[in-house]
């Protein structure tokens, strides 16, 4: 039995190349291959900042199972991440037994978010809060009490920032503040009973549904983007919010209450939240006219470009992902061939064998199999896959 | 201001396709999905004749409409020139028992339309072609249907079934009886 650290020092690599990602990785997250795709979602997740157009997009990704629609939220998630941005990446609207649009929003407050992390970005804004009023206290010269003139230049500060629920500016400023200890934390995430959340909206004047129904958590969401892409403080806590939500052909397994809540809730949320809000969707789907069968006619109406595509890969574009997942793997100062463990007809034959429809999962698959199982004996020793290797590759069931 | 990569046009759902075709094998998987899904709220199908026993995911396409007819709304429609054959025979039998079952079974005279429409409370699904419910219609023979997902066609296709509903007349005795003298 030849060991896979074996055949990864002998092919020239730093760490297996041929790995499907699971779902929770995120930093181990490259992308091969044609950049069209990733390049027309980074494009558009651009577009909702303010320095670019700043209304909020809704954007559709579809594709075979295995063309690399996962991988293209991730890799967006990374490097959005990278760049400062607040996102959430939502593997499947499935989160429950019985999903439901407001299970899924305390969700992403209490696994896509952490709390250390909202609460350094909206740090920001709490103190540019303190230093506007202040500012305004000074300029008042008036003679009632301080601490009572700074309280009400606060709350005319919130009602500036989000006039149709003031006091949820204060339940964030608190959350910063950790006044309450870590309840506002909780009434987001829904770890509370009703009767404490109920205490806390009427405390800060927030719907008294809260997290409890579909409807406030849309709204609470919705406010959430509005702060923290709040402008007032340099940089805002997060330019953007991205919510990326994968597999969403499981809306259709769903019941149609489930599938109904869901898909209610993402649209009253783009309605809401008109501006910094970047809400993508990805679904396996055989053609477009299948988005018409998940997604519902007013979701539709909302897209807010042409939904992407991912197509099958053609044999010479196979070609350019392998080398190019390969090449990304490779041990520094690696001086071999670039299609090392292959020899150079072995590759072309490799993809040419590989049964429709090629898509980067079954290249991964099939070659991990090729080089790590059927050919490693002889790849340790020296030997590339060659044409004549994979040959009968239908027949011993590589490409399923 | 960015530059604008290929691939990020702006949204104009209009060139999002509203159909697809399918071939027979396709039809099928896609009528047994429709089948089996939770919210389903009705079916109507149209066909020349029905293979009863026809597999569809694992089971017969009688046992699902069976299992369906009880609790969707579920209106089959088959052609009287399909049924040219003796009231014991089987496809006879097959629509007595589908009827028991709940599915409500008409006779057209001269249909030979073929359209499969399914509801649930806010999806729609339809498919119109040359396919029968037949195991050569869904499998073996070489058949041209389209189907798709937007509302506006649904209510285009469900007008138009209801205008054979309107020429046809619910399986009785009396059908059998009709066929017997017929044959």
């Amino acid at each position: 039995m030849v060991k896979t650290a074996d055949v990864i020092s002998a092919s020239g690599f730093a760490r297996m190349p041929f790995r499907i990602v699971p779902p929770t990785d995120m930093d181990h997250i490259i992308w091969a291959g044609d950049r069209s795709i990733i390049d027309a979602l980074l494009f558009a997740a651009k577009s909702p900042r303010e320095d670019e157009l700043a209304t909020s997009e809704l954007v559709v990704i579809w594709g075979d199972y295995g063309s690399g629609k996962t991988n293209a939220l991730k890799y967006l998630s990374k490097e959005l991440r990278k760049a400062g941005a607040l996102v959430a990446y939502i593997p499947r609207p499935a989160i429950t037994d019985k999903p439901m649009w407001s299970l899924i929003v305390r969700e992403v407050f209490s696994a896509c978010f952490l709390r250390e992390d909202v609460v350094r970005r909206l740090t920001r804004l709490k103190n540019w809060v303190g230093q506007e009023a202040l500012s305004r206290v000074n300029e008042e010269h008036s003679g009632d009490d301080p601490q009572k003139l700074m309280s009400q230049k606060q709350s005319e500060i919130f009602s500036e920032i989000l006039p149709e629920k003031p006091g949820f500016v204060e339940f964030l400023m608190d959350l910063v503040a950790n006044k309450s200890g870590d309840q506002n934390w909780k009434f987001l995430t829904g770890s509370m009973t009703p009767k404490e959340s109920g205490a806390i909206a009427g405390k800060y004047g927030i719907s008294s549904e809260g997290m409890g129904s579909d409807h406030g958590a849309t709204e609470l969401l919705a406010y959430f983007v509005r702060v923290m892409t709040h402008t007032v403080s340099s940089p805002p806590g997060s330019d953007v919010v991205y919510l990326l939500f994968d597999e969403c052909e499981g809306l259709n397994d769903l019941s149609p209450a489930g599938t109904q809540s869901i898909l209610i809730g993402l649209r009253d949320l783009f309605n809401l939240a008109t501006e910094h809000l970047f809400l993508a969707l990805a679904l396996t789907a055989s053609d477009a006219s299948e988005l018409w069968g998940v997604f519902d006619e007013p979701l539709m109406h909302r897209l807010s470009r042409r939904p992407i595509a991912v197509p099958q890969l053609d044999p010479s574009e196979a070609k350019a992902f392998m080398l190019d997942i390969m090449g990304q793997n490779r041990k520094p100062n690696y001086q071999g061939a670039p299609e090392w463990p292959f020899s150079e007809d072995g590759l072309d034959a490799f993809v040419n064998s590989c049964p429709a429809p090629l898509t980067p999962r079954k290249l991964l698959v099939s070659a991990q199999r090729c080089v790590f199982q059927k050919y490693a004996a002889q790849v340790v020793q020296g030997t590339p896959v060659q044409a004549a290797d994979v040959s009968d590759f239908a027949d011993w069931g590589m490409g399923a | 201001m960015l530059t604008k990569p290929f691939g990020s046009e702006p949204s104009d759902i209009s060139v999002i396709p509203r159909f697809k075709v399918l071939g027979g094998e396709e039809l099928r998987s896609l009528i047994s999905t429709w089948l089996d899904r939770p919210g389903l709220a009705e079916v109507f199908l149209a066909s020349l004749t029905v293979d009863a026993s026809l597999v569809m995911n694992r089971q017969d396409l009688l046992t699902k409409l069976e299992t369906r007819g009880g609790t969707v709304n579920t209106t089959l429609i088959v052609s009287r020139m399909g049924l040219s054959d003796r009231p014991s025979s089987r496809r006879w039998r097959d629509l007595a028992a589908l009827s028991s079952a709940g599915v409500r079974v008409y006779i057209c005279s001269q249909l030979h339309a073929k359209l499969f429409l399914f509801k649930e409370q806010e999806k729609v699904c339809w498919a119109i072609g040359s396919s029968n419910l037949t195991r050569f219609g869904l499998a073996s023979n070489e058949e041209t249907n389209i189907r798709g997902f937007h509302t506006a066609d649904y209510v285009i296709f469900r007008q138009f079934a209801q205008s054979l509903l309107d020429k046809s007349e619910p399986l009785s005795k009396e059908s059998f009886q009709r066929s017997d003298r017929t044959w």
